[in-house]
């Protein structure tokens, strides 16, 4: 993958900072969050006042503590033999166990991100913690392309999802609002994906991704369709234990996400 | 299992309770009262648990009995130990002070917690002495109620200051083998791991003076502070001599720290992924987590029975956390793939040692 423009620094590595509407506390509480946050507030201060021949000194140090070892591609189980878009070994051998200091560092990116996506209304979580060194982002977007395929193919065939779609028109309950929050994610890891897909990417490859996010925008726009359809005909009546004005502002959060996946699909 | 089982075995008497138990054991499950103490200890959290019922007037006793003989595990299990044992010496191998460190890490907060639980179940008993005694649960049991826990906690404390002071006396072994290597001919990666192993043992010796300033040590060598300052001076030029590489390997093991405990570390609510409620109120609060005592090896999650780390990404399942739980847990791709030839062993890889 070649270089991506990110906007800011990585500075989103505090749980006090300001958060949105969501469930702020359930975020801060989230296993991981903090301490993915702490551990990239030290190693990208590392990373951007070291050399590369001392990443490659601290890839050594990493790589012969086995509890820092990372096991990667894990969509591989699910995969189409046919994708374009598989991940092939890199000899006959490889397990895909991986390490090194970029993949730590990707892996707490990208789990660091995912609780701002789903509980801090951040609004491009994974862009926001995207790397600035350039090495550094062909594996973390190598790792991000794994994370949306493992959600991909966990939900777009499957009958959870066709029930949760069915359960939808009926209104928006736990198991309706947790897939939601799950394709909102989803999107959000999508999203980070496109703008250097061009770059990445070959033109079948682009297709198959454009062919995925067409098919996973249809059902996130049912979802999300048929919950707002749901919210208004209560007109405001408390759905299970959710407020309604927490589903109000999550369901606005989806549909924005869901809105700007369109935008993306078509952009190919 | 608190609030209902610690009203139901004070109610039942002596027989009823045998019945009770003899039920559960058909059932395949563990006694009332082992049950109750397990869930109880489950929750011993601090930082992390709100609050915990008090225990009834019989489960106070089984609670005591329980804490001796868990502390007594404890310190058998410390004392068995080669760390514990003997004198203190240097290793054969430089690289294997590591591993004394980590268990005199993972054995001094296990005493510690000991050393709570026993002043805690002393004051516990104390304050309910006149209830206690007029139970009725048998001689075996009450013989807890003339069990000195006072004598028991100061021993305890005795075995933790040991442990500091092996602790440090280790650190001051590693800074004269430190000092001793060829750091200049060292391998780039040693030299960043000396180096902020240096920095370390200093930065520790120097907590270690400060916070025992006026105690009398038990090993008289280190009641002579001039220890410090020799391997200080010693130590400072090579400190001056290597300050990048002890700045970046400090960030490199910090970082390193943090990942590891956002990797394998557990919470208490919602299968792991959770902290408790309050957790985010206050950063001390944000730390406490259950911890893997041995350094785990991952496994690849497509072979074996069960998965090292436990969730082999969490961004997987946290899209499920709703309110103070998993909502109607999925299983994640890998774990459904696999679950058919997933026999669940079920070992038990944490133990609370933070």
């Amino acid at each position: 993958m070649g270089t991506l423009k990110t906007t800011s620094q990585t500075t989103y590595f505090r749980p006090t900072q300001k958060l949105g509407s969501k469930d702020k506390t359930l975020g801060d509480r989230i296993v991981g969050y903090y301490e993915f946050g702490k551990s990239l507030e030290a190693l990208t201060t590392l990373i951007r006042n070291s050399t590369s021949e001392e990443i490659q000194v601290f890839n050594e140090v990493i790589d012969a503590r086995p509890e820092f070892r990372i096991y990667t591609n894990l969509a591989r189980g699910f995969e189409n033999p046919g994708s374009t878009l598989r991940l092939e070994p890199l000899h006959p051998a490889d397990d895909f166990s991986r390490s090194g200091l970029f993949w730590l560092t990707s892996l707490a990116r990208i789990e660091f991100a995912t609780t701002r996506s789903i509980f801090h209304d951040a609004e491009s979580p994974f862009l926001e913690v995207a790397p600035e060194n350039p090495s550094e982002q062909v594996i973390y977007f190598w790792m991000l392309m794994d994370s949306f395929k493992s959600h991909y193919y966990d939900t777009m065939d499957t009958q959870q999802l066709k029930f949760v779609i069915a359960q939808s028109r009926n209104g928006p309950d736990q198991k309706v609002l947790a897939y939601i929050r799950r394709l909102a994610l989803m999107a959000d890891m999508y999203a980070a994906m496109i703008p250097a897909a061009s770059e990445n990417f070959t033109e079948i490859q682009l297709a198959q991704l454009k062919s995925m996010g067409r098919k996973f925008h249809k059902k996130f726009k049912e979802l999300t369709h048929n919950v707002g359809v749901n919210l208004a005909a209560r007109n405001g009546a408390a759905i299970n234990s959710v407020t309604d004005s927490r589903t109000q502002t999550f369901y606005e959060s989806c549909t924005q996400k869901c809105a700007r996946l369109a935008k993306q699909v078509g952009v190919f | 299992m608190i609030e209902q089982g610690g009203k139901l075995l004070q109610q039942l008497d002596e027989n009823s309770l045998k019945n009770a138990n003899d039920f559960l054991r058909k059932q395949n499950r563990e006694t009332l009262q082992s049950m109750l103490m397990e869930a109880r200890m489950d929750l011993d959290r601090p930082g992390v648990t709100a609050r915990i019922p008090a225990p009834t007037n019989k489960e106070a006793i089984y609670l005591a009995l329980e804490i001796r003989d868990r502390v007594d595990e404890i310190e058998k299990e410390y004392q068995a130990h080669p760390v514990a044992s003997g004198e203190v010496s240097a290793p054969e191998k430089y690289t294997d002070y590591e591993k004394k460190f980590w268990d005199l890490h993972v054995f001094r907060n296990q005493l510690t917690n000991a050393l709570r639980w026993i002043r805690e179940t002393e004051t516990l008993l104390s304050a309910r002495a006149r209830r206690l005694a007029s139970l009725e649960i048998g001689p075996d049991k009450s013989e807890i109620l003339g069990y000195n826990f006072g004598q028991r906690a100061t021993e305890l404390q005795s075995l933790l200051t040991d442990l500091e002071e092996r602790e440090a006396f280790l650190r001051i072994f590693r800074i004269h083998d430190t000092i001793g290597l060829d750091l200049p001919g060292a391998a780039e990666k040693d030299k960043f791991t000396f180096a902020y192993f240096l920095e370390t043992d200093i930065l520790f010796l120097k907590s270690f003076f400060k916070r025992f300033e006026g105690v009398e040590f038990q090993r008289e060598d280190l009641n002579d502070q001039s220890i410090l300052s020799e391997v200080s001076s010693d130590a400072l030029a090579i400190r001056e001599k290597y300050s990048d590489k002890i700045e970046k390997g400090q960030l490199l093991f910090l970082g390193m720290h943090w990942w590891f405990r956002g990797r394998y570390g557990s919470g208490p609510i919602a299968r792991g992924l959770l902290k408790a409620p309050g957790a985010h109120l206050d950063e001390k609060a944000l730390f406490p987590l259950a911890m893997p005592r041995v350094p785990p090896r991952p496994l690849d999650p497509y072979k074996g029975d069960y998965r090292i780390p436990h969730y082999e990404r969490r961004h997987h399942y946290t899209w499920q956390v709703q309110q103070e739980q998993v909502y109607d847990y999925q299983k994640a791709p890998l774990t459904r793939l696999k679950q058919e030839e997933v026999a669940t062993p079920r070992e038990k890889q944490y133990k609370r040692f933070y």
